[in-house]
């Protein structure tokens, strides 16, 4: 007969020990493979990444609370304007708050730049294109066949991106 | 190949730089998302813990102006009103018990019995980030005695320089303003918040007793945040709070009702099965009428609050890892007049709290320390109806709780990340209850990037008070009997299965909850060798189980339109009468529509109650004004609400909203009066709405 107190004791243990008993397996990080697509709102229509020019394309996901995001907006937009590749800014908030967000973040944003609003829970979405943890900003660039060939958590700089696209581009 | 991806270890220390209780945090260059919510929905956060998160802009779309109208209408989570003529109201998870339910504020838990009973109203809404909810038992490391979830409301670190206004006014004189105000500096920013609320006395059945209880609100904070001071990130904030409240005796005249107890000034023949002579009701055991003759004062509850609080953390970077200290500190006043009686209680609640958190190899571990102390310190004198004397009758209910406590979790990520356990254990050591054991293990299974499932069982506990709010009947008593040897305990499995994809997202989760030793005040017993009046607080014999599922469907139908279906089922099984003292419907249904397009903001909502087995809950000995048997199961309703914004500019927007469209209210149907045999009355046949259409409307400015 085990008390009570025993019990909960042994539950207690079972639940410290259940991490450190079971093997750790080491896989590889998720990289290139299939070729990726979403299905996210602009405000008039879903919009499909399949459905989009066929080439290097720079997908950002940001949000306005958060400074690094805002701070690489410009490069990104210059990015976009200098073509060839295509710029994605995909905003995980709602499109109220994207309204809000500083002038010089909404500027960044016209035109060539497409400005996508992500899923109410978007960690499913974060998780495909390889941002399991959720960090912000990330930045992944595709290539002409939506395949990941770079990734960047944190500010991209203009050597890194520039660096990337280059690269996508050949693959 | 250029790769820089957070891997779950790295991130679950990430957010353990931030405090552990803000998921959501600059770190250097990298803001820690946790998948973070932004809809509309409350949606599982991407954490091992299933926690459903409701941000700053969903409050604002539900026209919320109290955290009880914010947690309200959502899957697993509903309030409780438990007192129809002073508007106790408890947040429920999980349809247990609203004590069960802690709440935190940026991870401290800093309210207890008084503060629960009436504080929850007064939580302060101004400059918070989100509120996560958190459902069974020790889903929180720090609050075991959480039997049945808790509540953290989450506050935001300003960013900018910022000014918000909200004025609001509604239906019943309501009146809301909220101000907020934040200053940034460098390293660091300071806020400052006022809240006023007010909303008059309701009376639907015309027999000028109240259902919903008037208040006036005033609610004042300062918070600050300082980004590094000797290494340590430090926030904190100061609230005060000041309420009166009166419900019964309509309007706000205070002095006037507590003075007046004779005669009649009631209609009991008005409303649903009221009585055939206006002066009083029937006697069910004789068929006579039994008159009235209390005054205003014998059927109304005045209670007015004081509350001051203050929490704080400070987290640095120790090593490979962080180090947390907190503190909280809360004085809560309550000066209440019951029916005639007197009560008032000062209860004072600490919260010292000291913590690492460090990686080990592969595992992630967190150590702590917690120090709680609370105690209640009241004076009352109860009322004799019968000869109009009041018997003092100080410290009835009395306690002193000090509670030093560890605890050790430890979370690792197997299968690169598929798999993710976490396993905590805490040992607290109460003053009254003795060494109390809490064990917890969560498990969250990736089976796809869009879907996951989560295990999770665990044990909480919680020593229990005599809190007059239990009971009232306390106070007529002599002495409180303490027949209860063991802390309440909580046994909670539970399993979420959630999917996230790019329109569809949905949440279904199944929980069992047993709880033991449920506490219970009897303040119907009697000395048997002096045969006085006592209070017998014992504890429930058998263990009272509530087993439910819950599934919560969200598509995304147009770019502009998203639609959200929810049901959940409940089931109860307990045998003693006030272990479950209020009724909870087996099934609810939700079905919700928001509009964002441009300037407009729009969200409907339909909530369907179905009927509850009332006898199950309040017994069969209830009866109405006439001397007719009350309803033995409640009718299942609707409830729709409805809120449309229009954006005027980016500083100025305009709101109106409509709660209860088709104007549903119980006393409409049924009085949440009673009597019971021998015709004595009572406030607590509570099944719907206590309060019919609500229409508001106010502009919004910020800058």
């Amino acid at each position: 007969m085990i008390s009570s107190r025993s019990a909960s004791l042994l539950i207690g243990l079972a639940a410290l020990a259940g991490p450190f008993c079971l093997p750790a397996a080491a896989h590889a990080a998720e990289a290139g493979g299939a070729a990726l697509d979403f299905e996210l709102s602009d405000g008039r229509a879903f919009i499909r990444l399949a459905d989009l020019p066929q080439r290097v394309t720079v997908v950002n996901f940001w949000r306005s609370d958060c400074p690094p995001c805002v701070r690489e907006m410009p490069l990104l937009a210059d990015t976009a304007r200098q073509g060839p590749s295509q710029v994605v800014a995909i905003a995980l908030q709602r499109p109220y708050e994207t309204a809000n967000a500083p002038g010089g973040v909404l500027a960044a944003l016209q035109p060539p730049v497409r400005l996508l609003h992500g899923p109410s829970e978007p960690r499913g979405l974060l998780a495909r294109f390889g941002n399991r943890a959720g960090a912000l900003p990330y930045t992944v660039v595709l290539d002409a066949q939506r395949r990941t060939c770079a990734r960047q958590t944190g500010e991209v700089t203009a050597d890194w991106l520039n660096t990337a696209i280059h690269r996508c581009s050949r693959t | 190949m250029n790769t820089h991806a957070l891997r779950p270890l790295a991130a679950a220390l990430a957010l353990a730089f931030a405090l552990p209780a803000l998921a959501d945090k600059q770190l250097g260059d990298v803001t820690v998302s946790s998948g973070r919510s932004v809809g509309a929905k409350p949606v599982l956060r991407d954490e091992i813990v299933a926690t459903e998160s409701i941000g700053a802009r969903e409050l604002e779309k539900t026209g919320a102006t109290m955290l009880t109208e914010a947690l309200d209408k959502r899957p697993g989570i509903s309030v409780q009103t438990e007192c129809s003529i002073c508007n106790v109201r408890n947040v429920v998870l999980n349809n247990l018990p609203g004590r069960y339910t802690t709440l935190l504020i940026d991870g401290i838990p800093i309210f207890s019995s008084v503060s629960t009973a009436y504080g929850l109203d007064s939580v302060n809404l101004g400059g918070i980030e989100r509120i996560d909810i958190s459902r069974g038992a020790g889903s929180s490391l720090i609050a075991p005695e959480a039997l049945a979830g808790s509540v953290n409301i989450v506050t935001r670190r300003p960013l900018k320089d910022e000014f918000m206004a909200n004025q609001q006014f509604g239906s019943f004189g309501q009146w809301n303003t909220d101000l907020f105000g934040a200053k940034t500096f460098a390293g660091g920013a300071l806020t400052a918040n006022f809240s006023h609320n007010q909303h008059d006395t309701v009376d639907g059945d015309g027999n000028g007793v109240s259902e919903y209880t008037g208040f006036k609100r005033n609610m004042g904070g300062l918070g600050f945040f300082v980004d590094d001071i000797g290494g340590f990130k430090l926030r904190g904030r100061l609230d005060v709070v000041e309420e009166k409240r009166m419900g019964g005796a309509m309007g706000t005249d205070y002095s006037g009702v507590k003075a007046s107890m004779s005669g009649n000034p009631f209609d009991w023949s008005k409303g649903r099965n009221g009585s055939p002579d206006r002066n009083g009701w029937i006697d069910p055991s004789t068929g006579t009428v039994i008159p009235y003759t209390d005054g205003r004062g014998g059927m109304s509850e005045i209670i007015f609050t004081d509350r001051q609080q203050f929490i704080s953390s400070a987290t640095r970077k120790l090593g490979e890892g962080s180090l947390r200290f907190a503190v909280g500190y809360a004085k809560h006043k309550q000066d209440s007049f019951y029916e005639g009686s007197y009560y008032k209680a000062d209860q004072t609640q600490y919260y010292l709290e000291a913590s690492t958190q460090q990686p080990l190899g592969a595992t992630l571990v967190t150590a702590g320390t917690t120090y709680r102390y609370e105690d209640l310190s009241s004076v009352g004198s109860a009322y004799d109806n019968t000869t109009g004397v009041s018997t003092v009758n100080d410290g009835i209910d009395n306690y002193k709780y000090r509670t030093p406590g560890v605890f050790l979790q430890a979370y690792r990520a197997l299968l690169d990340g598929v798999v993710e356990l976490n396993g905590s254990v805490r040992y607290d050591q109460h003053n009254i209850f003795g060494g109390i054991t809490s064990p917890r293990l969560n498990v969250l299974w990736n089976h796809s990037h869009e879907l996951n499932s989560r295990f999770a069982i665990g044990r909480g506990f919680r020593a229990p008070t005599s809190f007059f709010e239990q009971d009232h009947g306390i106070l007529a008593t002599t002495r409180i009997v303490r027949n209860i040897k063991e802390a309440e305990t909580s046994d909670n499995l539970s399993y979420a299965l959630s999917y996230a994809g790019d329109r569809m997202a949905f949440v279904g989760s199944l929980n069992y909850n047993r709880i033991k030793n449920m506490a219970l005040l009897d303040s119907g017993a009697t000395d048997p060798v002096s045969g006085q009046p006592i209070t017998l607080f014992t504890s429930a014999h058998k263990p009272v189980t509530v087993v439910g599922g819950d599934l919560t469907v969200t598509y995304k139908l147009t770019p502009q339109l998203e639609t959200t279906a929810a049901v959940e089922h409940f089931k109860y099984r307990f045998s003693e009468m006030g272990t479950l003292a209020f009724a909870r419907p087996e099934t609810r249904a939700y079905l919700r529509l928001d509009y964002e397009a441009g300037p407009w903001t729009g969200m409907l909502r339909g909530t369907w109650t179905g009927p509850m087995d009332l006898d199950k809950f309040y017994g069969t000995d209830r009866y109405n004004f006439d001397g007719t048997r009350k309803l033995s199961k409640s009718p299942s309703y609707w409830v729709v609400d409805l809120r449309g914004e229009y954006r005027l500019n980016k500083q100025w927007s305009t709101f109106l909203g409509i709660d209860n469209v088709f104007d549903f209210k119980q006393s409409d149907k049924e009085s949440m009066l009673w009597v019971d045999g021998t015709g004595s009355f009572d406030v607590t046949n509570i099944w719907g709405p206590n309060r019919g259409r609500f229409i508001y409307g106010g502009v919004k400015f910020t800058l």
